[in-house]
């Protein structure tokens, strides 16, 4: 199977801390996989590096096969890289309708009507079609967005913290929406978390990063026994 | 024949009024980050009060202090009044801050006039310096402006209201939960940028007079040095950006007309801001 | 159901700002039976300025981009009549056409290598206030000091303009009740040209820029090309709105592309209201027309009070005049 996503020796560095350190990650098509590490670690950098919206300072970035390293983040997103942010970022003064129709992008799908029925139902959102996006409570605001990254027709999905303020029920939920998401729509999924729970319901891989580069990776199991991803994360608890 | 000692006195000069005129807004806009479109009407005042103040028979240095403490009274009715309500709305401040500006500038015209008046200048007479005949005043104005920039370090980065400004600048929220009276030291913030101003309109008024048109123009200069110098970085933004628009404003009008001068040195930072976006010294 | 009910239907089931303009229309287009030709030339002017600001209420109030140089265009427009009746006067063609295809391209063309050169990189949107502002500053600069294309303060004076037909008919519209409709249907039209872009999967991006860019660049969006495009169209609009008022008001002088015009032009938007088309209009007709009735009242003092207003609609009532009718009446739309 081949990467969708693949960074060589990515570094950033920000007033001399090194938030990105000689990175090496490599993502197969088709896959979910988890990015996990203690505050600091460089997770959010990372997602910035490949999307555009950072300019790494040495190292590159494939995205199936095709060099973006420098490129702009439309121009990332086309390619169909598309990233839901940690702080839910929906357009609060339109409707739900609206947001995804806009999340269409450019090229607006040929069947838009269907296609939006069919994302709505699955973010369960189908009966709010006509509500205005602001007044949404968080969790739903955050499925909201997940349906914007679909509908913008992505082969790499990218969730910052997805279930950052969610309670455990929703976490659990978004968990197998993800999973629906990856297996009916084929979308590659990379996912940032803080959630252990979270992680092990989707029993996806899971990479640490940690200072800038990858500590360990491997299933999550593996992951929990190993002694320097337990220091780390004590260390600096 | 290049007259170096012109070349270098006239630099020197442009930079200095710039320094002066400018430094009031790279405390506001550049350390506060409030874009303050009244910045030139506030000169104006400060000018006029030189020229009410000399009128009223007082000798130009009485105005000297009575400017600043003038105008930062205006600035302590603005920051209290609207200011304060907008500071997380940077459209709105920009907004609120014209509209003060065409009140200001209304009120002037109301109270004195429209056509410009004249300031007496205390060192009219030239002296010599290396065999060129420089004005007095030009003098004054460079020492000026380089008392300026040393207080004003001095002030933000060693007392305890400076050091206090600066925390809160950085984070209000921070600051406040350490005990600080952020809304007090914003107050006292705006008020001094605004007297700074107030202390450049009187500063250049023997030179310029008083003049209700002339706001305008050291408002987009003065923008033009901060934002070309460098937000955040206030002595080397304001000494970089007045160097740097003064003196390539001062070159160029030895080849050139004043208007086409001008032209020139705002084309050109434009330029620079689309290159640095940042500010020449800016980056925090 | 006969055609008059069928309108009637129609009209009742349009939108709250469709059904204004429609009424406004209406009115205008019957106003000039009731007015002295003074009244309608100052209304012909009041249309115009309502051009200038919808020019500025598409910029600001859908993309979220603020100019305080619209009156740049406005004025660059103005000259090129000026000019097309002076300099560029090619016999047999009407100057008057060509300076109405001219004013919007060559300004057009400008806005594109601007918005080229600003929106494609990492300048604040606030800076642009600032870039703008300098323009209309040195624009104005060089109308008064470049006089042998500009005429300096002594301006340049030209004639009212004719509508023709090559070989057909030419008629100058000297009468101003004749003018007014010209520049109310340039008024309607650059309406509806505002309409159709921003009620459309365009217009949708433009919001959605205004709202969140970085969100809507991470969904694919070029968002500087969009900026860049209806920048051209502002500058355009602003642009035929100015050509016209030149050979309205016969004169061109550097006023008319100077800042003053430029920030007034802001107020107008800011307090007719900047979120809708139809705020933009209102703003610019009826404080010029407030403007006209003050100033005969209190001399020069209406800029202060002004001024005063400017800052309390800013402060408290920052949807403007229109903006909270239509909150009122709930019209929905964003029109």
């Amino acid at each position: 199977m081949s990467a969708i996503l693949r960074t060589v020796d990515l570094v950033k560095e920000f007033d001399g801390v090194v938030a990105t350190d000689h990175l090496n990650y490599e993502m197969p098509e088709g896959e979910i996989q988890c990015i996990i590490g203690p505050n600091g670690a460089g997770k959010t950098t990372f997602f910035n590096l490949i999307t555009g919206v950072l300019t790494p300072d040495s190292g590159q970035i494939y995205f199936d096969g095709d060099d973006v390293t420098g490129e702009d983040i439309h121009e990332i997103a086309q390619r169909g890289m598309v990233r839901k942010y940690q702080t839910p970022s929906v357009y609060d003064e339109m409707s739900v309708r609206r947001n995804i129709h806009i999340a269409f992008g450019e090229d607006k799908p040929a069947d838009a009507e269907a296609r939006l029925t069919e994302i709505l139902d699955l973010i369960e959102l189908r009966d709010r079609v006509d509500e205005q996006a602001g007044t949404l409570d968080h969790g739903t605001k955050q499925w909201l967005e997940i349906g914007m990254v679909l509908a913008n027709g992505p082969r790499l999905v990218l969730l910052d913290e997805p279930t950052a303020g969610m309670t455990t029920d929703e976490t659990m939920r978004t968990a197998d929406l993800i999973t629906s998401i990856n297996e009916q729509e084929e979308t590659s999924i990379i996912a940032i978390e803080h959630d252990i729970e979270f992680v092990r319901r989707l029993s996806s891989p899971v990479t640490v990063l940690h200072q800038g580069s990858v500590l360990a990776q491997g299933p999550v199991e593996e992951i929990e026994e190993n002694e320097e991803v337990q220091n780390v994360y004590l260390g600096s608890g | 024949m290049i007259d170096f000692a012109s070349i270098i006195s006239q630099t020197l000069f442009a930079t200095s009024i710039l320094i002066v005129a400018a430094l009031g807004l790279a405390i506001i806009f550049g350390m506060m980050g409030v874009i303050n479109l009244a910045h030139g009407a506030l000169i104006t005042v400060g000018a006029y009060v030189a020229y009410a103040v000399t009128n009223a028979g007082l000798s130009i240095w009485a105005a000297f202090l009575v400017a600043p403490v003038v105008v930062a009274l205006v600035g302590l009715v603005m920051e209290r009044t609207v200011i304060n309500r907008l500071y997380d709305r940077p459209v709105d401040t920009l907004l609120a801050t014209w509209g003060f500006a065409l009140v200001i500038q209304e009120l002037i015209k109301v109270i004195f006039g429209t056509s410009a008046q004249s300031v007496p200048n205390p060192y009219s007479a030239p002296v010599e310096i290396m065999g060129a005949n420089l004005p007095q005043y030009r003098i004054f104005l460079t020492a000026l402006a380089a008392g300026l920039l040393v207080v004003t370090y001095v002030t933000f980065k060693y007392t305890d209201f400076g050091v206090k400004s600066r925390a809160v600048i950085q984070n209000d929220e921070m600051a406040g939960l350490l005990g600080t009276d952020v809304r007090s030291i914003y107050m006292w913030t705006f008020m001094i940028g605004a007297g700074l101003a107030g202390l450049a309109g009187a500063a250049v008024a023997p030179i310029v007079g008083a003049d209700p048109r002339t706001g305008l123009g050291y408002l987009v200069q003065s923008f033009f040095v901060v934002i070309v110098g460098g937000t955040g970085q206030l002595l080397a933004g304001t000494l970089g950006g007045s160097g740097l628009i003064g003196g390539s404003a001062a070159a160029l009008s030895f080849v050139s007309s004043q208007t086409f001068a001008q032209t020139v040195v705002f084309a050109l930072a434009i330029v620079v801001i689309r290159l640095k976006p940042e500010g020449l010294f800016g980056g925090t | 159901m006969s055609y008059i009910d069928r309108t009637k239907v129609a009209f009742g089931d349009a939108s709250g700002s469709t059904k204004v303009i429609l009424t406004g229309a209406v009115i205008g287009f019957l106003l000039p039976a009731v007015l002295s030709p003074y009244f309608a030339f100052l209304a012909a002017q009041y249309y115009l300025f309502a051009l200038l600001a919808l020019s500025l209420g598409l910029l600001w109030g859908y993309v979220g981009i603020l100019s305080f140089g619209q009156a740049a265009f406005f004025g660059l427009g103005a000259y090129i009549m000026a000019w097309s009746f002076q300099y560029m006067f090619v016999p047999g063609i009407n100057p008057a056409y060509v300076a109405l295809v001219l004013a919007p391209l060559v300004n057009g063309a400008i806005a594109g290598v601007l918005g080229l050169f600003l929106f494609y990189s990492d300048v604040k949107d606030v800076y642009f206030v600032i870039i703008t502002l300098a323009l209309s500053v040195i624009l104005e600069q060089l109308a008064v000091s470049v006089t042998s294309i500009f005429g300096g303060f002594n301006g340049i004076y030209l004639p009212r303009m004719a509508v023709s037909i090559p070989g057909v008919f030419n008629y100058q519209l000297s009468n101003d009740r004749l003018f007014y409709y010209v520049t109310l249907l340039a008024l309607v039209g650059g309406y509806l040209v505002c309409r159709r872009i921003v009620r459309s999967d365009f217009g949708e991006t433009l919001l959605a820029i205004k709202e969140n860019e970085a969100r809507t660049k991470s969904l694919g969006y070029n968002t500087a090309r969009y900026k860049t495009l209806v920048f051209m169209v502002a500058g355009a609009l602003a642009g035929v709105a100015g050509a016209l008022y030149a050979t309205l008001a016969q004169f061109v002088s550097p006023p008319v592309t100077g800042f003053v015009l430029s920030t007034e032009v802001v107020i107008w938007v800011a307090v007719g209201g900047r979120g809708l088309l139809l705020g933009a209009i209102t703003g610019g007709i009826l404080i010029n027309a407030a403007s006209t009735v003050l100033s005969s009242l209190v001399a020069d003092r209406y800029i202060l009070i002004l001024g005063l207003i400017f800052i309390a609609v800013v402060v408290a009532f920052r949807k403007g005049v229109v903006g909270y009718v239509a909150d009122r009446y709930d019209w929905g739309e964003k029109l």
